[in-house]
Protein backbone atom coordinates (compact mmCIF):
# COMPACT_ATOMS: atom_id res chain seq x y z
CA UNK A 1 0.00 0.00 0.00
CA UNK A 2 2.83 2.51 1.08
CA UNK A 3 4.74 1.58 -2.15
CA UNK A 4 1.75 2.62 -4.10
CA UNK A 5 1.13 6.06 -2.35
CA UNK A 6 5.11 6.54 -3.16
CA UNK A 7 4.87 5.44 -6.76
CA UNK A 8 1.67 7.25 -7.46
CA UNK A 9 1.76 10.45 -5.34
CA UNK A 10 5.15 11.24 -4.42
CA UNK A 11 7.44 10.50 -7.46
CA UNK A 12 5.57 12.49 -9.72
CA UNK A 13 5.67 15.50 -7.09
CA UNK A 14 9.55 14.83 -7.09
CA UNK A 15 9.37 15.34 -10.24
CA UNK A 16 7.57 18.41 -10.91
CA UNK A 17 9.48 20.01 -7.81
CA UNK A 18 12.82 18.92 -9.21
CA UNK A 19 11.81 20.35 -12.73
CA UNK A 20 10.90 23.78 -10.96
CA UNK A 21 13.60 23.89 -8.82
CA UNK A 22 15.78 23.32 -11.93
CA UNK A 23 14.15 26.47 -13.88
CA UNK A 24 13.88 28.76 -10.88
CA UNK A 25 17.61 27.84 -9.79
CA UNK A 26 18.70 28.19 -13.61
CA UNK A 27 16.32 31.61 -14.14
CA UNK A 28 18.31 32.78 -10.64
CA UNK A 29 21.91 32.07 -11.87
CA UNK A 30 21.32 33.65 -15.59
CA UNK A 31 20.65 37.03 -13.87
CA UNK A 32 23.48 36.94 -11.66
CA UNK A 33 25.98 36.73 -14.37
CA UNK A 34 23.56 39.25 -16.61
CA UNK A 35 23.50 36.29 -19.38
CA UNK A 36 19.75 35.65 -21.20
CA UNK A 37 16.53 34.72 -18.12
CA UNK A 38 16.65 31.49 -19.37
CA UNK A 39 18.96 29.30 -21.02
CA UNK A 40 17.31 26.09 -23.11
CA UNK A 41 20.28 24.87 -23.47
CA UNK A 42 21.51 24.71 -19.70
CA UNK A 43 17.86 23.37 -18.79
CA UNK A 44 17.80 20.40 -21.22
CA UNK A 45 20.89 18.71 -20.44
CA UNK A 46 20.38 19.21 -16.46
CA UNK A 47 16.89 17.59 -17.08
CA UNK A 48 18.26 14.88 -19.43
CA UNK A 49 20.87 14.31 -16.86
CA UNK A 50 18.75 14.16 -13.73
CA UNK A 51 16.20 11.53 -16.09
CA UNK A 52 19.27 9.13 -17.24
CA UNK A 53 21.25 9.15 -13.59
CA UNK A 54 18.47 7.41 -12.16
CA UNK A 55 17.83 4.87 -15.07
CA UNK A 56 21.02 4.07 -15.38
CA UNK A 57 21.53 3.28 -11.34
CA UNK A 58 18.62 1.20 -11.44
CA UNK A 59 19.97 -0.50 -15.14
CA UNK A 60 22.98 -1.14 -13.80
CA UNK A 61 21.71 -2.82 -10.18
CA UNK A 62 19.16 -4.89 -12.12
CA UNK A 63 21.93 -5.86 -14.42
CA UNK A 64 24.08 -7.08 -11.54
CA UNK A 65 21.24 -8.68 -9.43
CA UNK A 66 18.86 -9.59 -11.70
CA UNK A 67 16.08 -7.30 -9.70
CA UNK A 68 15.47 -4.92 -8.15
CA UNK A 69 12.50 -5.59 -5.28
CA UNK A 70 15.50 -6.82 -3.13
CA UNK A 71 17.53 -5.93 -0.27
CA UNK A 72 20.80 -6.02 -1.95
CA UNK A 73 19.23 -4.01 -5.00
CA UNK A 74 18.21 -1.46 -2.69
CA UNK A 75 21.29 -0.98 -0.80
CA UNK A 76 22.89 -0.91 -3.80
CA UNK A 77 20.96 1.79 -5.37
CA UNK A 78 21.22 3.63 -2.55
CA UNK A 79 24.82 3.96 -2.09
CA UNK A 80 25.01 4.90 -5.94
CA UNK A 81 23.03 7.24 -5.35
CA UNK A 82 24.78 8.93 -1.93
CA UNK A 83 27.97 8.70 -4.24
CA UNK A 84 26.54 10.65 -6.84
CA UNK A 85 25.16 13.22 -4.74
CA UNK A 86 28.10 13.91 -2.52
CA UNK A 87 29.80 14.28 -6.30
CA UNK A 88 27.10 16.80 -6.97
CA UNK A 89 27.73 18.59 -3.54
CA UNK A 90 31.19 18.25 -3.80
CA UNK A 91 31.93 19.69 -7.34
CA UNK A 92 30.47 23.26 -6.89
CA UNK A 93 26.81 24.54 -6.46
CA UNK A 94 26.71 27.01 -8.95
CA UNK A 95 27.01 24.63 -12.25
CA UNK A 96 24.83 22.43 -13.95
CA UNK A 97 26.09 18.88 -13.33
CA UNK A 98 26.13 19.54 -9.35
CA UNK A 99 22.60 20.50 -9.70
CA UNK A 100 21.59 17.85 -11.98
CA UNK A 101 23.59 14.97 -9.77
CA UNK A 102 21.87 16.02 -6.51
CA UNK A 103 18.17 16.36 -8.08
CA UNK A 104 19.23 13.24 -10.20
CA UNK A 105 20.34 10.87 -7.16
CA UNK A 106 17.60 12.67 -5.01
CA UNK A 107 15.14 10.78 -7.73
CA UNK A 108 17.04 7.35 -7.57
CA UNK A 109 16.97 7.16 -3.89
CA UNK A 110 12.72 7.99 -3.85
CA UNK A 111 12.23 5.01 -6.55
CA UNK A 112 14.40 2.60 -4.87
CA UNK A 113 12.50 3.55 -1.54
CA UNK A 114 9.36 3.23 -3.45
CA UNK A 115 9.67 -0.32 -4.72
CA UNK A 116 11.44 -1.80 -1.94
CA UNK A 117 9.10 -0.09 1.20
CA UNK A 118 7.39 -3.15 2.04
CA UNK A 119 10.01 -5.65 1.54
CA UNK A 120 13.26 -4.10 3.31
CA UNK A 121 13.92 -5.24 7.25
CA UNK A 122 13.02 -2.44 9.34
CA UNK A 123 16.40 -2.23 11.14
CA UNK A 124 18.36 -1.36 7.32
CA UNK A 125 15.28 1.41 7.21
CA UNK A 126 16.29 2.90 10.34
CA UNK A 127 20.22 2.75 9.46
CA UNK A 128 19.47 4.44 6.22
CA UNK A 129 17.10 6.69 7.56
CA UNK A 130 19.44 7.60 10.60
CA UNK A 131 22.47 7.90 7.89
CA UNK A 132 20.35 10.43 6.18
CA UNK A 133 19.12 12.31 9.09
CA UNK A 134 22.61 12.90 10.25
CA UNK A 135 24.00 13.39 6.83
CA UNK A 136 21.90 16.65 6.26
CA UNK A 137 22.53 17.61 9.75
CA UNK A 138 26.24 17.44 8.86
CA UNK A 139 25.64 19.59 5.83
CA UNK A 140 23.04 21.72 7.18
CA UNK A 141 25.57 22.47 10.08
CA UNK A 142 28.63 23.49 8.12
CA UNK A 143 26.12 25.04 5.50
CA UNK A 144 24.88 27.71 8.17
CA UNK A 145 28.33 27.98 9.96
CA UNK A 146 30.14 29.10 6.71
CA UNK A 147 27.44 31.75 6.44
CA UNK A 148 28.09 33.10 9.75
CA UNK A 149 31.58 32.80 9.49
CA UNK A 150 30.99 35.25 6.40
CA UNK B 1 9.52 38.17 -34.44
CA UNK B 2 9.62 36.55 -31.10
CA UNK B 3 6.28 34.70 -32.10
CA UNK B 4 8.20 33.30 -35.54
CA UNK B 5 10.85 32.37 -33.71
CA UNK B 6 8.73 30.48 -31.67
CA UNK B 7 6.74 28.63 -33.66
CA UNK B 8 9.99 27.65 -35.85
CA UNK B 9 11.11 26.02 -32.48
CA UNK B 10 7.95 24.45 -32.38
CA UNK B 11 8.37 22.80 -35.34
CA UNK B 12 11.93 21.32 -34.94
CA UNK B 13 10.29 20.04 -31.90
CA UNK B 14 8.23 17.99 -33.92
CA UNK B 15 9.80 17.33 -36.90
CA UNK B 16 12.75 16.08 -34.81
CA UNK B 17 10.90 14.06 -33.00
CA UNK B 18 9.01 12.45 -35.72
CA UNK B 19 12.35 12.22 -37.44
CA UNK B 20 13.67 10.18 -35.33
CA UNK B 21 10.28 8.05 -34.52
CA UNK B 22 10.05 7.07 -37.89
CA UNK B 23 13.95 6.15 -38.30
CA UNK B 24 13.38 3.56 -36.04
CA UNK B 25 10.42 2.60 -37.54
CA UNK B 26 12.12 2.38 -40.61
CA UNK B 27 14.80 0.62 -39.51
CA UNK B 28 13.32 -1.42 -37.00
CA UNK B 29 9.84 -2.27 -37.81
CA UNK B 30 7.54 -3.83 -35.38
CA UNK B 31 6.38 -7.47 -35.34
CA UNK B 32 3.32 -7.88 -36.32
CA UNK B 33 1.08 -10.44 -34.24
CA UNK B 34 -2.02 -11.37 -36.07
CA UNK B 35 0.25 -12.67 -39.22
CA UNK B 36 2.58 -14.85 -37.21
CA UNK B 37 5.37 -16.69 -39.71
CA UNK B 38 2.72 -15.63 -43.16
CA UNK B 39 -0.42 -17.06 -41.56
CA UNK B 40 -3.39 -16.19 -39.43
CA UNK B 41 -3.22 -17.53 -36.09
CA UNK B 42 -5.86 -18.65 -34.06
CA UNK B 43 -6.22 -19.44 -30.05
CA UNK B 44 -6.72 -22.78 -30.21
CA UNK B 45 -4.51 -24.09 -33.47
CA UNK B 46 -1.23 -26.08 -33.10
CA UNK B 47 0.74 -23.03 -33.85
CA UNK B 48 -0.45 -20.44 -31.29
CA UNK B 49 2.31 -21.28 -28.47
CA UNK B 50 5.27 -21.55 -30.62
CA UNK B 51 4.22 -18.35 -32.54
CA UNK B 52 3.55 -16.72 -29.09
CA UNK B 53 6.63 -17.74 -28.35
CA UNK B 54 7.93 -16.47 -31.32
CA UNK B 55 6.23 -13.55 -31.08
CA UNK B 56 7.61 -12.51 -27.73
CA UNK B 57 10.99 -12.82 -28.51
CA UNK B 58 10.83 -10.86 -31.77
CA UNK B 59 8.88 -8.01 -29.07
CA UNK B 60 12.14 -8.21 -26.89
CA UNK B 61 14.19 -7.85 -30.21
CA UNK B 62 12.62 -4.87 -31.28
CA UNK B 63 12.73 -2.99 -27.92
CA UNK B 64 16.40 -3.48 -27.29
CA UNK B 65 16.98 -2.19 -30.98
CA UNK B 66 14.29 0.72 -29.97
CA UNK B 67 16.09 1.65 -26.87
CA UNK B 68 19.94 1.45 -28.78
CA UNK B 69 18.42 4.00 -31.39
CA UNK B 70 16.31 6.41 -30.16
CA UNK B 71 18.51 6.56 -27.10
CA UNK B 72 21.52 7.81 -29.92
CA UNK B 73 19.29 10.10 -31.92
CA UNK B 74 18.23 11.82 -29.33
CA UNK B 75 21.62 12.00 -27.70
CA UNK B 76 23.03 13.04 -31.26
CA UNK B 77 19.88 15.69 -30.89
CA UNK B 78 20.90 16.81 -27.84
CA UNK B 79 24.95 17.90 -28.37
CA UNK B 80 23.73 19.30 -31.74
CA UNK B 81 21.49 22.16 -30.06
CA UNK B 82 23.68 22.84 -27.73
CA UNK B 83 26.46 23.21 -29.94
CA UNK B 84 24.22 25.22 -32.12
CA UNK B 85 23.79 28.31 -30.07
CA UNK B 86 23.86 31.22 -32.29
CA UNK B 87 20.03 30.01 -33.66
CA UNK B 88 18.06 30.20 -30.19
CA UNK B 89 14.91 28.41 -31.99
CA UNK B 90 17.20 25.58 -33.78
CA UNK B 91 18.91 24.78 -30.12
CA UNK B 92 15.73 25.20 -28.52
CA UNK B 93 14.27 22.72 -30.49
CA UNK B 94 17.09 20.10 -31.37
CA UNK B 95 17.43 20.35 -27.00
CA UNK B 96 13.56 19.97 -26.17
CA UNK B 97 13.13 17.08 -29.13
CA UNK B 98 16.40 15.22 -27.93
CA UNK B 99 15.19 15.90 -23.98
CA UNK B 100 11.77 14.26 -24.70
CA UNK B 101 12.39 11.04 -26.70
CA UNK B 102 15.21 10.41 -23.91
CA UNK B 103 12.42 11.15 -20.98
CA UNK B 104 9.87 8.74 -22.77
CA UNK B 105 12.38 5.83 -23.88
CA UNK B 106 14.01 5.61 -20.26
CA UNK B 107 10.53 5.88 -18.44
CA UNK B 108 9.16 3.23 -20.88
CA UNK B 109 11.97 0.77 -20.50
CA UNK B 110 12.83 1.27 -16.78
CA UNK B 111 10.67 -2.06 -15.61
CA UNK B 112 12.98 -3.85 -18.54
CA UNK B 113 15.19 -5.72 -16.31
CA UNK B 114 18.41 -7.86 -16.59
CA UNK B 115 19.64 -5.78 -19.71
CA UNK B 116 23.43 -5.16 -19.06
CA UNK B 117 23.74 -3.15 -22.49
CA UNK B 118 20.83 -0.75 -20.84
CA UNK B 119 23.30 -0.20 -17.79
CA UNK B 120 25.82 0.54 -21.08
CA UNK B 121 23.88 2.68 -22.89
CA UNK B 122 22.40 4.79 -20.32
CA UNK B 123 25.77 5.22 -18.75
CA UNK B 124 27.67 6.28 -22.06
CA UNK B 125 24.43 8.95 -22.38
CA UNK B 126 25.45 10.07 -18.70
CA UNK B 127 28.90 10.50 -19.58
CA UNK B 128 27.88 12.46 -22.41
CA UNK B 129 25.81 14.65 -21.12
CA UNK B 130 28.14 15.66 -17.79
CA UNK B 131 31.04 16.11 -20.47
CA UNK B 132 28.43 18.13 -22.78
CA UNK B 133 27.93 20.44 -19.65
CA UNK B 134 31.30 20.64 -18.28
CA UNK B 135 32.41 21.50 -21.67
CA UNK B 136 30.44 23.76 -23.48
CA UNK B 137 28.12 25.01 -20.73
CA UNK B 138 29.94 26.81 -18.44
CA UNK B 139 30.44 24.33 -15.87
CA UNK B 140 34.34 24.33 -16.29
CA UNK B 141 34.79 27.87 -15.19
CA UNK B 142 32.12 27.54 -12.39
CA UNK B 143 34.02 24.21 -10.99
CA UNK B 144 37.22 26.05 -11.50
CA UNK B 145 35.92 28.86 -9.34
CA UNK B 146 34.33 26.59 -6.53
CA UNK B 147 37.83 24.84 -6.34
CA UNK B 148 40.19 27.55 -6.30
CA UNK B 149 38.20 29.60 -3.72
CA UNK B 150 37.40 26.36 -1.43
CA UNK B 151 41.51 26.22 -1.07
CA UNK B 152 42.93 29.87 0.49
CA UNK B 153 45.90 31.29 -1.05
CA UNK B 154 49.39 30.57 0.70
CA UNK B 155 50.94 33.37 1.78
CA UNK B 156 54.22 33.78 0.96
CA UNK B 157 55.15 36.83 3.61
CA UNK B 158 55.12 34.58 6.26
CA UNK B 159 57.81 33.25 7.54
CA UNK B 160 58.28 29.52 7.22
CA UNK B 161 58.11 27.26 10.45
CA UNK B 162 61.43 26.06 11.34
CA UNK B 163 61.97 22.73 12.86
CA UNK B 164 63.80 23.19 16.49
CA UNK B 165 64.46 20.19 18.26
Amino acid sequence: MYGYFFSYLLIPLAVIGGIVYFIVYLARRNKQVNAPLFDWRRFGVGVAISIVLPCFIGFATSAVFNELNKTDSFITMVIAALIFLIVGLVIGHHSVISVSLIIGSIFAFIYALSINFESIPPSIMTILAGLGLALLIFFAYKKFQEKEGK
Amino acid sequence: MKFKKFVIGLAIFILTILFIVFVNRTINPRPEYKYCGGYEISPFGQSYNSCSTSYNNALEDFKEKSFFIITVLSMLAIISGVLVKSVAPVSWGLVMAGLALILYIFIANFEEIDKPYRAIISGLALAILIWLAYAKLGDKEAIQETGSSSIPPVSTSAPLPSNKS
